[in-house]
């Protein structure tokens, strides 16, 4: 997903749960956040770079594939991107190393999302957001796994969109090319994505890299073949899953507010989807790369306060400025503590399931910072 | 990196430096044992390909490839092995066509990476760049053989070099419990 | 459409795809191997003729024209053909006159490797083992190509009768 739904969605979702204006901010200020904290970005600031949440592209071409590196790269997409559905998943005739793999495929619902909301339950609203971007990424991002990997990761030439012309569903394929600096044109269905590599573990296959930047798009709606599906095809809904998302925040940021006991997997807002279905569901269909403008319309007459852009730099001076002692309670301190614990959280489960993917992992950390 | 990755890198930078000299101080016999080691690493590279096929790539959609990928290389192993008894001069172009190569590769890779904003673009391009210039001056000089095989040793320690220096860069060492 | 039958069209199209694939890049392998042999190799081209350096001389730019037209043309087919796979598999062509093309070459292919068991004096032998897992792992890829190609005509064919 991106900034469109990561911040001014997740204001909407976290303000109909709940949570006051100002709280509504904290919360999708750090769940954007989660897509910019990257290694360099910390170490701009004088953090810990253990905390970073994501790898900017140029992290990613400089990042070693040998097996810590790998282990690295997988703690955090893993944890922050494509947290892994079922950790204990079976499929016939195939080995340990392949199952590893095959485990880590994203997808909404896992044992892992309750696990991941429950585990920001009585922390910060930093940590909050943190949850809500890894809850959301799970709808985006399913069929695709937070490790580099051909054998699950890859595409091939068999990509179309669904689209509606004249009242009729036509398929359209989809052409990807590798020009990082060009926008996709919705027009002509020609979008960005890596490199082909046939590097099991390059950088190339890491996540949804191979369908570049267009599961992202909430409008989208498109059948392909995963490597991994055995020559059966998917079909993504985005707008369907991106509602599901929506309301599925709702009611984790419920029950992370206290309002209701409980987070369970398929529990979806319902009295938010009454009364705000329709309005939403016009902004996820509309064919745009980019919906921030329609999310901070509907989130400012939802609050009657002016939703500010998200601002990088922000929170970085008040973490700089503090003293070593009191850096935890700044916003990024907080954020960072969150992060953490997000990150061991993951990695203790799937070093649990015996999958070494993510690297060793002695015990869960909270509040370490 | 890691520990582990720093002395990775520094053993092989003075692997490839102790390969070097040899080359120097035996002279055109020494090519032969460079052939050996091509050989080897296209081997081990078709091997680890077609093992890949069988354990992983073979579920995959289109994953076919991977095995005929597999068999090429072992191809290329052996054919590289069967040069072993002919003409040394033969085997300084072949070795020199094969840096070219992989010069060539470099600056694709170097390519790739300035279209993504990374710094190493310039570092892969300076590696592609140089083992071309060898590949060339190799070429160039391969009939006086004995100032080939300097011109190739001496890109055999620039390699080892960057490799030694990889070693020793400053890196933070991240770790997670 | 049945699920199963997706499954199958899909598996068979990619078949071919990686067939039609081989099939270009065999022929290119074949002649950069045959160019390294001769220009890097033991062997040389009059050994391979067995011919004598005079008679070599004499006959050497028709030698030269022949291998070049030859090489180019066999190239040319194996470029043409695996292309025509290529392409039905993509959907672009319901034609299936490379079927012809394959089987034979499958056919020679299949024939020649008992050959390898019995090599000639003059022949290298260091990659002679390899170079028959090669042409036997180009057998394998024909008969798949051969095979998905007839199950996809049947298919296609079931698909448009029932759809009738």
């Amino acid at each position: 997903m991106q900034e469109d739904f990561h911040y001014y969605a997740t204001y909407c979702a976290a303000f109909l749960a709940g949570f006051s204006h100002e709280e509504s901010l904290d919360i999708c200020y750090s769940a954007q956040l989660v897509d910019l904290c990257s290694a360099t970005f910390l170490a701009r600031i004088g953090a810990p770079q253990i905390a970073a949440t994501t790898q900017l592209q140029l992290e990613m071409m400089e990042a070693r594939t040998d097996l810590l590196g790998l282990q690295n790269i997988t703690r955090i997409w893993a944890s922050f991107h494509f947290l892994p559905k079922d950790l204990y998943a079976q499929k016939e005739k195939r080995n340990k190393r392949y199952m590893n793999k095959y485990r880590l495929i994203c997808g909404p619902n896992g044992d892992l999302v309750v696990d991941t909301v429950k585990n920001a339950k009585d922390t910060s609203l930093q940590h909050i957001g943190i949850a809500m971007h890894v809850l959301a990424d799970t709808w985006a991002h399913m069929y695709f796994a937070g490790t580099p990997s051909q054998v699950i990761n890859n595409t091939d030439r068999d990509f179309f969109e669904i689209l509606t012309e004249n009242g009729s569903t036509i398929e359209k394929r989809i052409t990807f090319r590798h020009s990082p600096s060009t926008p996709d044109d919705l027009e002509k269905c020609l979008y960005t994505n890596t490199l082909h590599q046939g590097n099991e573990n390059s950088v190339m296959n890491l996540g949804h890299g191979r369908a570049g930047h267009f599961p992202d798009y909430s409008f989208a709606r498109y059948r392909y073949y995963p490597s991994w599906n055995e020559y059966r095809d998917v079909y993504k809904d985005n707008p369907k899953d991106y509602m599901n998302a929506f309301l599925q925040m709702v009611t984790a940021m419920k029950y992370l507010g206290g309002k209701i006991d409980n987070f369970e997997k398929e529990v979806y807002d319902t009295e938010v989807h009454e009364k705000y279905g329709n309005k939403i569901m016009e902004i996820l269909e509309k064919r745009q790369l980019n919906a921030c403008e329609d999310w901070e319309k509907f989130g400012e007459e939802l609050s009657g306060e002016e939703i500010p852009a998200f601002d990088l730099a922000k929170y970085q001076d008040e973490y700089i400025k503090a003293d070593k002692d009191v850096k935890k309670d700044t916003f990024i301190g907080r954020f960072i503590n969150g992060a953490l614990s997000q990150k061991t959280m993951v990695s203790n489960k799937i070093y649990q399931s015996k999958n070494m993917l993510a690297g060793f992992s002695r015990f869960e950390v909270r509040n370490k910072l | 990196m890691t520990y582990m990755q720093k002395f990775s890198s520094i053993l092989r930078g003075l692997i490839t430096l102790i390969i070097a000299a040899v080359m120097l101080i035996v002279g055109s016999d020494s090519y032969v044992f460079v052939l050996l080691l091509l050989t080897l690493s296209l081997s081990i590279s078709g091997l680890k390909t077609l093992i890949y096929y069988f354990t992983m790539a073979k579920y995959m959609v289109g994953g076919r490839l991977v095995l005929y990928k597999g068999v090429i290389l072992v191809d290329f192993a052996f054919l590289t092995f069967s040069f072993a008894d002919i003409p040394k001069v033969y085997i300084l172009i072949y070795l020199a066509l094969v840096h070219a190569f992989q010069g060539f590769v470099e600056i694709l890779r170097a390519k790739e990476a300035h279209l993504y904003g990374a710094k190493s673009w310039r570092k892969n391009l300076a590696h592609g760049l140089v083992s071309i210039t060898l590949a060339v001056c190799c070429i160039i000089f391969v009939r006086n053989q004995s100032t080939a095989v300097i011109i190739y040793s001496l890109g055999l320690m620039y390699t080892a070099i960057t490799y030694i220096a990889a070693g020793f860069k400053k890196t933070t060492l991240v770790y997670i419990q | 459409m049945n699920e199963d039958i997706k499954v199958q069209l899909k598996k068979y199209r990619t078949n071919i795809e990686t067939g039609g694939i081989v099939l270009i890049m065999s022929g290119l392998w074949g002649l950069l191997k045959f160019l390294m042999s001769l220009a890097v190799g033991a062997q040389t081209l009059m050994s391979m003729l067995d011919i004598s350096r005079e008679e070599y001389d004499q006959l050497r730019i028709f030698i030269l024209v022949f291998l070049f037209v030859a090489f180019g043309g066999i190239l040319f087919f194996h470029f043409i053909v695996g292309l025509g796979a290529i392409r039905y598999a993509h959907g672009k062509s319901s034609k299936t006159r490379f079927l012809i093309w394959t089987i034979l070459l499958l056919v020679i292919n299949f024939v020649c490797l008992p050959l390898y068991f019995y090599p000639t004096e003059d022949s290298v032998e260091d990659s002679t083992i390899v170079s028959f897992f090669v042409d036997l792992t180009l057998c394998i890829c024909l008969f798949d190509l051969n095979a998905s190609t007839i199950k996809l005509k049947k298919l296609l064919k079931n698909i448009e009768r029932s759809g009738k």
